[in-house]
C-alpha cells in the first residue's frame, strides 16, 4: 500500500447508495422500478492520492463522482470530508466545502458556458467565493493560471467555441484549480480527446497534483490511462465495487474475474504481444440494472460462476494488504474453455 | 464578403478580443438581405410614425368639413372645379352671377354681376362658407351691379385622402402607427420580462415548483381573452393602458412556456453542473447561465410576437374595445376603412398596406434572427 493511504483519509465514503426510482405505468397498476446506480460503495482517499475508478458504461462511475459532490441526491450511506458528513451538511456549510471540492467534466465544450468569455468562466468560482476581490486581481489570477495550464493569457477574452477540445479541457481544469481545491473529481476528462492530447492533459493533471498536493478521483473507462495516473484503482460493475487494489497489484494480479477480463482486453502496443495474448471474452450482455441478477451481480457473465453464486452475494474481502475483492472463488483458477 | 485574417500573430501583451456568439449572430444577420431591408423599412416606418405627426400640416384630430372622404391626390385641394362648386354654393341666395372666375396661386378673383345692385356683404358670405378667407370687395362698378372680389383660397394636400369626418388620413395613419408600434413593443417587453423570469425559474427549479407554476399558467390560459378584456373595461373604464395590461397578461404565458422549455434543455448541460460544483447560488445560475442561453429562441419569438400583439390590438380596436377616438391605431383605421370600403377604398387600402408591410418586415427580421442565432437549423 502506498504510504499516502496510510495517513488520515481526506475523504471517506461508507456504503454509498444512489438509487433512482423510475416511474413505470402498466395497464393495471402504477409502480416504480428502482435503478441502483451506486449500491454500497466504500473507500478512503488520502491527501495527495489518486484513486482511479474504472468500469464499463453505465456502471455508476459518474454517478459516484456526482454523489460525492452532492450534485445528485444520495439515497443512503456516508460521505465524510475531513471527518464531516457532507450529506448532513447545511447548504451554507456545503457551499464552504465546495471550495475544496472541484470537478472536471467529460465533454470539454459542454462544460463551458458558450455565452461567457474564458476569463469569466475561469474566474467564476473566484467570484463566488471571493466576491470582494478586485476585478483586476481576479483577472491576474486567471492569467497566471492560464499560463500554468498551458493556455496563452492573451486568450482571456475569447469564447469557448473558438478553442479546440484539448484547450477547452485546459480551461475546465483551470476553472477547477483556481480555488486551490484539495480534491478534484475528474469525470472521464480525456475520453473525448484524441490520444496525443490525452497524454498532455494527463501529464498536466499529474503536474498540478504534484504542485498543489491535490487528491484526484479519476474516473475513466480507459485502463491504460488510469494505470498511468492512479495510485489505487477501483473496479465497478453495475454500481458495486468488485475489486480495489494498488495499481500494480491490480494490473499484475487481478483477482476478480471481471477485472481479469477487463485487463485482458487492454490492447498492447507491441503487435506480437498483442497477437500472442489470450483475451478473456465475456459472454452475454450487461444485465438490466433495474432487475439485477440474484446473488453475485456478475454471475450471468462470469466464467467461474457456480450455483452458489446465485444464492449469495459475495462480500468484499481483503485478500492482501490494500487488496479487496468481491468474489467467492477468487482463488480458484478459471475453468478451461470447453469444459 | 471579406475575410478577416484570424490567425495573425498576436502581440504578446495584447489581449485578443474574442468574437462572442452574439457578435457572430449579428454578422450573420447583417448578411441576410431580406432581414436588413426589412430593418431599414421598419426603421423608416418607425421614424415616420414618431416624427410624422409633428411635421404634418394637419392635426390628427383636425376636421375639414368640406373635405369629407376626399380621395387621395397629389394635387392640392380644392381644384378648380371644386372652387366653382364652392363659389356657387356660397352665392346661391345672393342673386349674383359669376361672370368671371380666376384662380392664381392661393388667390381667387371673382367678377360678379347682378340684375340689381349687389350687396357688398356678399364677401362676408364667402368667408362664412369656410372655404375662403379674407374675401374683400376690391372694385365696384356699374352702379354697384358689378363687384370684383378677391379672396384667399386655403389649399390642402391629402396624399392619402381623408376619412369620414374629413380628417387627413396620412396624419392619422402615422399617428396610428405610433400607437400600434408602441403597444407592440411595450406589451412585448412586459411579456418578455415576466415570461423569461417566470419560465426560467419554473424550468430551473423543476419538480413540484415547476408543476405548480406551469399549472397556474394553464389556468390563466383557459381564461377567454375577450371576456378578460371586457371585464377590465367594465371595471376600469376605457383606457389605453388597459390594452397593454390585457395583451401583456396574455402574451407572457406563451413566453413563459417557451423559456421553460429552453431552460429544461439548458439546465442539463454540464456547465450548469460545473457552476453548481463551483458553489454558485440558484438566482445567480438562473441569471448568469440559464437566461443568456435561452435568449436566442426568445429573441426570435419576440420579433414574431410584436406583429401578433399589433394584430391583437387591431382586433380589439376593430371590435370597439381598443383605442378611443380621436386617438387611433392601425386597427381602428382598418376597421373604419372596412366599413367604407365601397365608397372610399383608400381608407382601407393605406392603413392595411402599411400594417401588412410592417408585419412582413417583422416576420423577415424574426426569420433572419432565427437563422442568425441558430445556424445549425439552416
Amino acid at each position: 500500500m502506498s504510504d499516502a493511504a496510510l495517513r488520515e483519509p481526506l475523504l471517506t465514503v461508507r456504503d454509498l447508495r444512489v438509487h433512482f426510482s423510475m416511474p413505470k405505468r402498466s395497464l393495471l397498476a402504477r409502480h416504480r422500478d428502482t435503478l441502483k446506480a451506486v449500491d454500497g460503495i466504500s473507500f478512503d482517499l488520502a491527501a495527495g492520492e489518486t484513486v482511479g475508478v474504472v468500469g464499463e458504461s453505465g456502471c455508476g462511475k459518474s454517478t459516484l463522482g456526482r454523489a460525492i459532490l452532492r450534485l445528485i441526491p444520495v439515497t443512503d450511506g456516508q460521505v465524510l470530508w475531513l471527518g464531516e458528513d457532507l450529506r448532513a451538511a447545511s447548504a451554507s456549510r456545503m457551499r464552504e466545502h465546495r471550495r475544496d471540492l472541484q470537478v472536471i467534466f467529460q465533454d470539454p465544450l459542454a462544460s463551458l458556458d458558450p455565452r461567457m468569455t474564458v476569463g469569466d468562466i475561469i474566474a467564476e468560482p473566484l467570484r463566488t467565493f471571493n466576491p470582494q476581490m478586485a476585478k483586476d486581481e481576479a483577472r491576474q489570477h486567471v492569467r497566471d493560471l492560464m499560463r500554468t495550464v498551458g493556455l496563452m493569457p492573451e486568450m482571456i477574452n475569447r469564447y469557448p467555441h473558438e478553442f479546440s477540445g484539448g484547450q477547452c479541457q485546459r480551461i475546465g481544469i483551470a476553472r477547477a484549480m483556481i480555488l486551490r481545491p484539495k480534491l478534484v473529481i475528474c469525470d472521464e476528462p480525456v475520453s473525448a480527446l484524441d490520444v496525443s492530447i490525452q497524454s498532455q492533459i494527463i501529464n498536466l493533471l499529474m503536474d498540478l497534483q504534484a504542485e498543489f498536493g491535490l487528491s484526484l478521483i479519476f474516473i475513466s473507462h480507459d485502463l491504460s490511462v488510469v494505470r498511468h495516473i492512479s495510485h489505487r484503482i477501483m473496479v465497478l460493475y453495475m454500481g458495486r465495487l468488485v475489486e480495489m487494489a494498488d495499481r500494480d497489484a491490480l494490473y499484475d494480479t487481478p483477482r476478480h474475474p471481471y477485472t481479469q477480463a477487463l485487463i485482458s482486453a487492454v490492447p498492447l502496443p507491441d503487435p506480437d504481444a498483442e497477437r500472442a495474448k489470450t483475451r478473456i471474452v465475456l459472454e452475454g450482455d450487461l444485465p438490466s440494472p433495474v432487475d439485477p441478477p440474484s446473488g453475485c451481480i456478475f454471475r450471468t457473465r462470469c466464467p467461474k460462476a457456480v450455483d452458489h453464486c446465485a444464492a449469495e452475494l459475495p462480500a468484499l474481502q481483503t485478500i492482501a494488504s490494500g487488496h479487496q475483492v468481491a468474489c467467492h472463488y477468487w482463488d480458484r483458477p478459471a475453468p478451461q474453455k470447453g469444459t | 464578403m471579406t475575410t478577416v485574417p484570424f490567425d495573425q500573430a498576436p502581440e504578446p501583451a495584447v489581449e485578443i478580443k474574442g468574437r462572442s456568439l452574439w457578435a457572430d449572430a449579428r454578422r450573420r444577420l447583417l448578411a441576410n438581405r431580406a432581414a436588413v431591408v426589412s430593418m431599414v423599412i421598419l426603421g423608416v416606418i418607425a421614424v415616420l410614425a414618431i416624427f410624422g405627426p409633428w411635421l404634418s400640416p394637419h392635426g390628427y384630430d383636425q376636421v375639414y368639413q368640406s373635405y369629407v372622404r376626399a380621395p387621395p391626390s397629389l394635387t392640392p385641394y380644392p381644384n378648380d372645379d371644386a372652387i366653382n362648386e364652392m363659389v356657387d354654393r356660397a352665392l346661391r341666395r345672393s342673386g349674383a352671377n359669376v361672370e368671371e372666375l380666376a384662380v392664381e396661386g392661393d388667390t381667387l378673383r371673382l367678377v360678379l354681376v347682378g340684375e340689381e345692385e349687389l350687396d357688398p356683404r356678399i364677401a362676408r358670405s364667402l368667408n362664412r362658407s369656410g372655404d375662403f378667407q379674407d374675401a374683400q370687395v376690391v372694385e365696384t362698378g356699374e352702379d354697384g351691379r358689378r363687384l370684383v372680389i378677391e379672396a384667399g383660397v386655403e389649399r390642402y394636400v391629402f396624399l392619402f385622402g381623408t376619412d369620414n369626418n374629413g380628417r387627413d388620413l396620412l396624419t392619422r395613419t402615422l399617428y396610428g402607427g405610433r400607437i400600434s408600434l408602441m403597444i407592440g413593443l411595450l406589451a412585448t417587453f412586459v411579456s418578455l420580462v415576466i415570461g423569461v423570469t417566470y419560465g426560467a425559474t419554473a424550468g430551473y427549479l423543476g419538480g413540484r415548483v415547476d408543476n405548480v407554476m406551469m399549472r397556474i399558467v394553464d389556468i390563466l390560459y383557459s381564461i377567454p381573452f375577450m371576456f378578460f378584456v371586457i371585464l377590465l373595461m367594465v371595471f376600469f373604464g376605457r383606457n389605453i393602458f388597459l390594452i397593454f395590461i390585457a395583451v401583456g397578461a396574455i402574451e407572457w404565458l406563451d413566453m413563459a412556456r417557451i423559456v421553460r422549455g429552453q431552460t429544461l434543455s439548458v439546465k442539463r448541460k454540464e456547465f450548469i453542473e460545473a457552476a453548481l460544483a463551483a458553489g454558485v447560488g440558484t438566482p445567480k445560475i438562473i441569471r448568469r447561465h440559464i437566461v443568456p442561453n435561452t435568449l436566442g429562441p426568445v429573441v426570435v419569438y419576440m420579433t414574431l410576437m410584436v406583429p401578433k400583439v399589433i394584430l391583437l390590438e387591431s382586433f380589439l380596436s376593430f371590435l370597439g374595445l381598443g383605442v378611443q377616438e380621436p386617438m387611433t391605431s392601425w386597427g381602428v383605421l382598418i376597421s373604419e376603412g372596412a366599413n367604407n370600403m365601397v365608397v372610399a377604398p383608400w381608407m382601407l387600402v393605406f392603413p392595411a398596406v402599411i400594417l401588412a408591410v410592417t408585419l412582413f418586415c417583422l416576420n423577415f427580421i424574426g426569420d433572419g434572427l432565427r437563422d442568425a442565432l441558430d445556424p445549425k437549423d439552416r
